[in-house]
């Protein structure tokens, strides 16, 4: 492996991260979990201490090297302070959205105390993006809503988050990496394209494959919620016989199958990507569809489960569930 | 407003304002008048700014204030160097920094600076009331970090104080223990004050007139601390300081080429020691002196003095001083013999024919009406010394501290004309008449008296007690020292300044100055109290340097080494810092009882003494009910009782509709619903 120092050393750091503090779905922070370190703010600080005390030196001014004692003081105090501020906190997974490749996802992060104390401006930081100044003081719990960037397919798993805050006099600064495990399934990007009509390419072995489109009507089923008003039978509607929607599929079998090899493209990527396209625009038709990719098969349905479980099955094509999706 | 990008949050910004404000006010007493004007200008302006009625000045007006600010205090006090003029220069960058704080960064910046003006204010004020302000001041300074670090929904003005004032009184401690610790080290280099407008003092010319503006004013000019040895009388105090060997017809002034040339003179000074055994020796006292900045090179003591300290040498004319002028606060110790006379001066005679010296034209009157005296008298300085005496305080000579001006020939006008003055006068007038007829004599400038403590260890001198003498030398028994005044005015000897009282101009500058509080014994003894501590302040705090470290330390360590403070650093402050962070850190979450519930459990206990017991899972209402049947006399208290339980608890009013406890308001209503719950179960008789 071709590493540079920088690259390794970040390795190193994450893999030390991973040992010090586990991924949770719920963490408190204590003294082994906090990192705490002057701001830049903290250094001018004490670099003024330093140069009253320069100047009580040469004046000889008992009063001035006071001041300066007095900065020192308050400035140890202080790191007490911010992190007495973010001990205790418990930092609780949320709720979190799927997304598609370069959209955007949701993550509820939960902040929460124990007892009395209190946590004043508390700011996350995760993928660059920031809360803001959160309070965990007079309620018991705070809720913070995160969008993330989601790139690419796959099961997105955000970097740890980073928890920090400058509170009470910005002199010092005391933040925790904090992994709460919590991830996204992000589908692939919706790509339109064709789907192609391969009588060699079928699933079932030795059928026959009836040609499709809408001309071919085959029966009429009641209507069902969620029925596209497309394929209503309005003419059946209207002699008075009730809302029927028309089906149009082969006589061998009422559904579509989304195949991979229904769909021809460059790359697997693409494929996915058109997979999801007809997944979305099926579901959208109301229309009957089965999904079949290498390692799944997903039996025909309608509806947004049935979507919602086909666009996970696209999102993690090729893809250990249980390893990470994003390289941290 | 491009720049508000980041604008500084509203709480923060008043605590800035607040302490911007409070931090530039002990300064305004040494700023000219016009800098109060340009620094409220700049604060109203920020004002404006805040309630958005205008906007901040752009850039080129800016540059406009900066330059035009600098060259303001340029042309007013003639340089932007020195201390007055640093600080006037800080002054005004500060509050012209208000003009331009738009982001955080320039909030931080503030901060900065204010530290820096808090801590240039302790070059000119040490009390410990303005010591006291100045911390306050820093909590303020505290409370706006706070404000910049807090998120916008908790940021209560209250609040934010009070956690600023947390912070610091846990601070303190620490503070302390690094105070008497860490050790002083000598200056790095030499940083001179050059307090060209120093307000009182023993300058180095002295014309007529200088010692009654000084008798205006009731600073403090030194403390000194007996340590072994009698307590001199207050008629036997003459501090001496200066000699004033020079006079040009008008005034008296120091031989400035005299500290230039300084040598070491002791060897011909046979000091009494404890073999000699004498009275001398048995009279000594030893007392440290704790000196305020005089801005002038020489330190006072009683003559004739052995002054212990590395920076103070002796000159010919046996004044103590130092190379440097004296711009902070000084302390030193030394040892005084008052029966001690020194005509054993090898090199004196210099100092003599330099003392005989007057201008070569001039006040030919008074020059030849010494003469004609002094022949009179056979030429017996003793004889014409007493003489000057007696005419003095036989001829219609008065003592005033608001003299008829003199003019010209001024020794002539004073002694034939106008015949009123005061130490200066009379003092200037003797040593003229002395050197007329060639006998050598000096003009001494110094404090004459000072207050004893009631515990009899410590004699404070003020700047009233400024006083003039003079010394001649006369065969045989050297220099010996002549106070006119005496002549003239016995009691502002005898009962020192306060023999001055009834003079208008006394003490005019300082209308609540201690001394005139002496007739009023209950503040004549509040001001004793005061003056102790004050005194206890100026010794080990102001005045708390490597030497008082040392003799402070040695106490408890015995050697002090540097390795011993090492330890005691470590140890104590480490110890101060394990102490707070177990306070602040380890804090157990407390599961304190909710105050609604502990009412609702009395009010429970109340009813089971009468035989009601709440069953374990009972709700409020229920159990409210069992009782009002039973018990239908205090139904109605019994139910209104549970209803505010109930609605204070769980946010339910009869109506059904919600309060949050969480929000501002309905906790107040929470804490009406506590005393109204707890007054009904006061009044519940079971």
């Amino acid at each position: 492996m071709n590493l540079s120092p920088a690259k390794f050393a970040r390795k190193r750091w994450l893999k030390w991260l991973d040992r010090r503090i586990k991924p949770s779905r719920e963490i408190r922070l204590d003294q082994s979990k906090i990192f705490i370190f002057p701001s830049r703010y903290g250094f001018f600080y004490l670099l003024t201490a330093l140069m009253l005390f320069i100047g009580g030196i040469n004046y000889e001014n008992s009063l001035i090297l006071n001041l300066c004692f007095l900065l020192v003081s308050l400035f140890i105090i202080s790191i007490l302070h911010t992190f007495r501020n973010l001990s205790g906190l418990v930092i609780k997974a949320g709720n979190s959205e799927d997304s598609f490749a370069g959209g955007q996802s949701l993550f509820d992060v939960i902040l929460k105390r124990e007892g009395e104390k209190a946590h004043q401006a508390l700011n996350i930081i995760w993928h660059d993006n920031e809360s803001g100044a959160k309070d965990v003081s007079d309620q018991f719990e705070t809720k913070t809503r995160l969008i993330l960037d989601t790139p690419t397919r796959g099961l997105f798993k955000p970097n740890r988050l980073k928890i920090q805050s400058t509170f009470p006099l910005g002199l010092i600064r005391a933040w925790s990496w904090v992994d709460i495990d919590m991830n996204s399934v992000v589908y692939p990007k919706p790509l339109q394209g064709e789907l192609m009509q391969d009588d060699e390419a079928d699933h079932g072995d030795g059928q026959r494959k009836v040609s499709r489109g809408q001309d071919d009507f085959d029966q009429l089923r009641r209507y069902q919620v969620g029925d596209s008003l497309k394929n209503i039978a309005w003419k059946h509607y209207a002699r008075g016989q009730g809302l029927h929607t028309k089906v149009f599929t082969g006589y061998q079998s009422e559904s579509e199958w989304l195949s991979w090899d229904s769909v021809s493209a460059r790359n697997i990527e693409d494929k996915l990507s058109i997979l999801c396209y007809w997944v979305l625009k099926f579901t959208e038709d109301n229309k009957l569809f089965g999904l079949s990719i290498p390692g799944t098969t997903i039996e025909p349905a309608v509806g947004k489960a049935h979507e919602k479980k086909c666009l996970k099955a696209l999102a993690l094509y090729g893809i250990d569930s249980s390893a990470s999706g994003v390289k941290a | 407003m491009s720049h508000a990008i980041y604008p500084i949050p509203r709480n923060s910004l008043i605590w800035l304002l607040v302490s911007v404000s409070l931090a530039l006010l002990p300064h305004f007493t040494r700023l000219p008048e016009w800098m109060w004007g340009v620094a409220l200008a700049a604060l109203l302006w920020r004002i404006q700014v805040f309630r958005e009625r205008w906007r901040f000045p752009n850039k080129w007006l800016r540059v406009a204030f900066v330059f035009g600010g600098a060259a303001a205090i340029f042309y007013f006090y003639g340089t932007l160097l020195g201390p007055e003029a640093g600080v006037a220069l800080l002054t005004l960058a500060y509050t012209f920094k208000l003009l331009e704080m738009y982001r955080e960064r320039d909030a931080y910046l503030i901060v900065i600076l204010s530290y820096f003006v808090i801590a240039t204010n302790y070059l000119f004020e040490r009390g410990l009331f303005s010591t006291l302000y100045s911390l306050f001041v820093a909590v303020v300074i505290t409370a706006s970090l706070v404000g910049l670090n807090q998120s916008r929904f908790n940021s209560d003005f209250k609040k934010t104080f009070v956690l600023a004032g947390r912070m610091m009184l846990h601070s303190v401690p620490l503070m302390l223990v690094l105070f008497v610790l860490v050790p002083r080290i000598s200056p790095l280099w030499s940083m001179n004050l050059d307090n060209n407008k120093a307000k009182t003092g023993i300058s180095d010319r002295m014309t007529p007139g200088d010692i009654s503006e000084l008798s205006k004013s009731s600073e403090l000019a030194f403390r000194a601390e007996i340590l072994s040895g009698p307590v001199p009388k207050e008629q036997d105090m003459y501090w001496r300081g200066a000699v004033f060997s020079i006079f040009d017809g008008r005034t008296w002034s120091v031989d400035r080429e005299l500290f230039a040339a300084k040598r070491d003179i002791w060897h011909g000074i046979q000091l009494p020691n404890e073999k000699s055994s004498d009275e001398t020796f048995e009279s000594r006292i030893h007392y440290k002196v704790f000196l305020e900045p005089t801005n002038q090179e020489w330190v006072f003591a009683l003559p004739f003095a052995e002054v212990r300290h590395r920076d103070l040498s002796m000159s010919f004319n046996l004044t103590w001083s130092r190379e440097e002028r004296i711009t902070n606060s000084l302390s030193y110790e030394a040892i005084s013999y008052p029966d001690y006379s020194n005509q054993v001066n090898q090199v004196d005679f210099i100092e003599r024919e330099l003392n005989k010296q007057l201008p070569s034209s001039g006040d030919i009157r008074s020059r030849a009406w010494a003469i004609k005296q002094y022949r009179r008298l056979e030429e017996d300085p003793e004889k014409f010394i007493e003489f000057l005496f007696r005419h003095f305080n036989q001829e219609p000579f008065s003592y005033t501290l608001r003299p008829t001006p003199l003019q010209i020939n001024t020794i002539d006008q004073f002694m034939f004309t106008t015949r009123n003055g005061f130490c200066t006068h009379y003092a200037g007038a003797f040593v003229f008449l002395l050197r007329s007829v060639g006998i050598p004599a000096r003009m001494i400038g110094g404090y004459q008296g000072g207050d004893i403590s009631d515990s009899g260890n410590y004699i404070t001198v003020r700047q009233y007690s400024a006083h003039a003498w003079a010394e001649a030398w006369l065969p045989g028994k050297g220099w010996t020292r002549f106070d006119p005044t005496m002549a003239v005015a016995p009691e502002r000897i005898f009962d020192g300044a306060e023999g001055l009282i009834n003079d208008a101009n006394f003490l005019a500058d300082s209308p609540l100055s201690p001394y005139r509080m002496r007739n009023w014994p209950i503040l004549a003894s509040l001001r004793n109290s005061l003056e102790h501590l004050d005194y206890l302040w100026t010794k080990w705090v102001v005045g708390y340097n490597s030497s008082t470290q040392y003799e402070f330390l040695g106490r408890f360590m015995g050697r002090v080494t540097p390795e011993k403070i090492a330890y005691a650093l470590a140890l104590i402050g480490g110890g101060c810092v394990l102490i707070f962070a177990f306070l602040l850190i380890w804090e157990r979450p407390r599961n304190k009882p909710d105050p609604m519930d502990r009412l609702y459990l009395k009010f429970c206990e109340r009813l089971a003494r009468k035989g009601f017991k709440r069953e374990p899972k009972e709700a409020p209402f229920d159990f409210a009910k069992r009782v009002s049947e039973q018990l239908p006399q205090i139904a109605n208290k019994v139910n209104r009782i549970t209803a505010l339980y109930v609605k204070s608890k769980y946010g339910v009013t009869a109506s059904g509709t919600e309060i949050n406890r969480n929000q501002g308001p309905n906790r107040d209503r929470l804490g009406s619903l506590y005393y109204e719950l707890k007054q009904e179960i006061r009044s519940l008789k079971v």
